[in-house]
């Protein structure tokens, strides 16, 4: 059942002039580095992340929100003026937004970005509002069994979709639960994997890997490249016209719920859903052949499903304590940080964070937006500025990030670690997020693994017999037999001869 | 065989041998519950796993192109290649040049050695910046950091040598 004035209560907080001028800033600074290629978002929210520390909790899930959502709509500026995605996100609205800025038509391409993102979100951050009770009172009978393939669902999920190899992403997602199990065993006290080295006896935090591994890593890549894009700068008006909106209004419902469901499962994230929406836009298209040469449906396609997804996200991490995505990781180590405990009790103990967290996502849809319509033009000046320049002020803030969690060195040691680490990966086509997925969601495996063990008198059965186990298990049998070769010309040839 | 596939080739071999070792160094961990809720129980299941994707990586750079591992120390191999490669000799300039800035923290403290970086950091990967402009950006970079994180958030980095200049302006020290 929804509380509408816990809600409200939620919104009047939002509206003091101190909270508008953070959510303001946030969002612009979030919009500015989505915007500059080589900073994604979630890169700007693991920078973001040292100066949550000396906030209320409430202003730093705040900024983090405004900013998570205005790179995430911000990448498809650099989209459309650099032939760039700001962001992994926007990787799709490039194949439609820059043919449109050569075409003179820059300033449509992003009003068109713009509105459809800000549809995604709004209609996203309704669906999580009306979808978290009830999943959260589901979540309540989870037990240790369920928790545990859940973990492993995500992690395979994101193994499985965002990357050129399975493989590879799973290779990825094992390192990183291994890097989790690192320090000393919660449940017998035993020291696991710290060879010696008493720092690494409190386990390696997961923050300074993540700076290392989006921040640094992405600095240090920037710092390799050779070249810089060029700018086209908008000349047309950004606002486009409502019929262009109405146009694509029925597109963009049906593609707010596949952004959404996207964003809800764990371990996928704001660039599958681009693509998802993108390629639904592309099949139910009249003419699918302009697509690629600057149609706007596409850009109406990914634009509405990455920001859908970004309310999406938030449904696993606050009714199951899972993240849904790199960035909402970061958002659970904030929240963790700061005393909140996200998961199905959160209901029951703080209703309040839920609400917060929708009256946020409102709000800050609404920042970006009129930002975007704004700030457009300013934007393509701001572009131009170097880039390598700007990564070493970029490096400057991973240390200030991973220093502040324990004011500790070590932490800055681990995080230049992990930041070579991710460039390594990248050099050799592994994806980044199986490990961050790994690394969060490790440890809740591991526990909940022997804790099942446990409870059920060292029976393996209930992992196998419970109801969401079996429903579990029988996706992921299926995602795995999809990658065997063997399985996935039957499967095919099955499918084939339905049709 | 492309360079990508030797390099997956090589890359499984040390996942297999990888596993391997990690399966043996769980397998001694003390298990006080038994084995089955033990602390090396998930590690060897995952490393077991790890060790069938690294055959995988293997079997699947083989299937796309490789004809005989021992390619892989041919003359042409991936060694010389990576020697050759410029993209590698950047990046390692990129980790050299991020590691000495993190090391220099502890002993120039966290203010100079960021002051330091970023000049250098805009003349080495900027060149077209002029070396006052670069100056300019370093100094008032650093004077935003620290009215932000010091002065506002309260986060304690260390001065350094600017602690004598801020001695020497207000006639006390900061922190």
């Amino acid at each position: 059942m929804i509380d509408f004035g816990l809600l409200a209560e939620q919104f009047s907080m939002l509206f003091t002039p101190a909270r508008l001028l953070l959510l303001v800033g946030f969002s612009f600074l979030g919009l500015l580095c989505g915007a500059m290629p080589g900073i994604s978002s979630t890169m700007t929210i693991s920078l973001l992340i040292s100066l949550t520390y000396g906030m209320s909790p409430f202003n730093g899930l705040l900024i983090l929100i405004a900013a998570y959502t205005a790179s995430t709509f911000g990448g498809s500026i650099s989209a459309t003026l650099l032939n760039v995605p700001g962001t992994p996100a926007a990787a799709a609205t490039v194949l439609e937004a820059y043919p449109m800025a050569q075409r003179g038509e820059a300033g449509r391409a992003i009003g068109i970005a713009t509105v459809q993102s800000f549809t995604g979100g709004i209609l996203g951050t309704l669906i999580l509002l009306f979808s978290a009770p009830l999943v959260a009172e589901l979540a309540l009978r989870f037990g240790p069994w369920e928790y545990f393939w859940f973990s492993i669902f995500g992690i395979f999920i994101c193994a499985n979709l965002s990357g050129e190899s399975t493989i590879k992403g799973l290779i990825a997602g094992i390192f990183g639960i291994l890097f989790s199990l690192v320090g000393v065993d919660p449940l017998h006290g035993v020291l696991r994997y710290t060879f010696g080295i008493p720092q690494l006896e409190g386990g390696i935090s997961y923050i300074p890997a993540l700076i290392g591994l989006y921040g640094v890593a992405e600095a240090l890549s920037e710092f390799i490249k050779t070249t810089e894009g060029v700018v086209i700068h908008p000349k047309s008006g950004v606002l486009p016209p409502l019929r262009e909106y109405v146009r694509g209004l029925w597109l963009s419902l049906k593609v707010t719920f596949l952004g959404f469901l996207i964003g809800a499962l764990p371990g996928t994230g704001a660039n599958i859903a681009a693509w998802v929406g993108y390629d639904h836009a592309k099949r139910v298209s009249k003419h699918p052949e302009r697509f690629g040469k600057g149609n706007p449906e596409g850009i109406v396609g990914a634009e509405t499903a990455n920001n859908a997804c970004c309310a999406g996200v938030y449904l696993p991490l606050l009714t199951l304590a899972i993240p849904g995505d790199a960035t909402t990781a970061i958002v659970l180590g904030m929240m963790l940080v700061h005393g909140l405990r996200p998961g199905p009790s959160m209901w029951i103990e703080q209703p309040h964070w839920i609400y917060a967290v929708v009256a946020m996502h409102f709000i800050a849809n609404i920042a970006f937006a009129l930002q975007g319509y704004t700030l457009a033009r300013p934007l393509a000046k701001i572009l131009q500025l170097p880039r390598r320049a700007i990564m070493t002020v970029v490096i400057i803030l991973c240390t200030i990030g991973s220093y502040a969690i324990n004011s500790n060195m070590f932490d800055v040691y681990l995080t230049l670690a992990f930041g070579v680490l991710g460039l390594l990966m990248r050099r050799f086509g592994f994806e980044v997020a199986p490990l961050v997925l790994g690394m969060v969601l490790g440890d809740l495996m591991d526990i909940q693994f022997r804790r099942a063990i446990l409870t059920s008198n060292y029976s393996f059965a209930p992992f196998f017999t419970r109801p969401i186990c079996i429903i579990l298990i029988v996706i992921l049998v299926y995602m795995t037999m999809k990658e065997v070769p063997f399985f996935r010309a039957k499967i095919s040839r099955v499918f084939k001869r339905k049709r | 065989m492309r360079n990508r596939e030797k390099e997956d080739f090589i890359l499984g071999i040390l996942f297999v041998v990888f596993a391997i070792g990690l399966i043996v160094y769980s397998a001694f961990l003390p298990s006080p519950g038994g084995w089955m809720v033990g602390p090396g129980t998930v590690p060897i299941g995952l490393c077991a796993i790890l060790g069938v994707l690294g055959g995988g990586l293997m079997m699947q750079a083989r299937r796309k192109g490789m004809a005989l591992a021992a390619e892989i120390s041919s003359k042409k191999g991936i060694w010389v290649t990576l020697k050759e490669s410029r993209e590698l000799h950047r990046a390692l300039l990129a980790i050299l040049f991020v590691s000495a800035y993190v090391f220099s923290i502890s002993y120039l403290q966290f203010y100079p050695a960021s002051l330091l970086f970023i000049f250098i950091g805009i003349r080495i990967y900027t060149p077209r910046v002029k070396w006052y402009s670069a100056l300019l950006t370093a100094i008032l970079t650093v004077v935003g950091l620290f009215i932000i994180f010091s002065y506002i958030f309260g986060l304690p980095l260390r001065l350094g040598v600017f602690e004598y200049v801020l001695k020497l302006i207000l006639g006390r020290t900061y922190l």
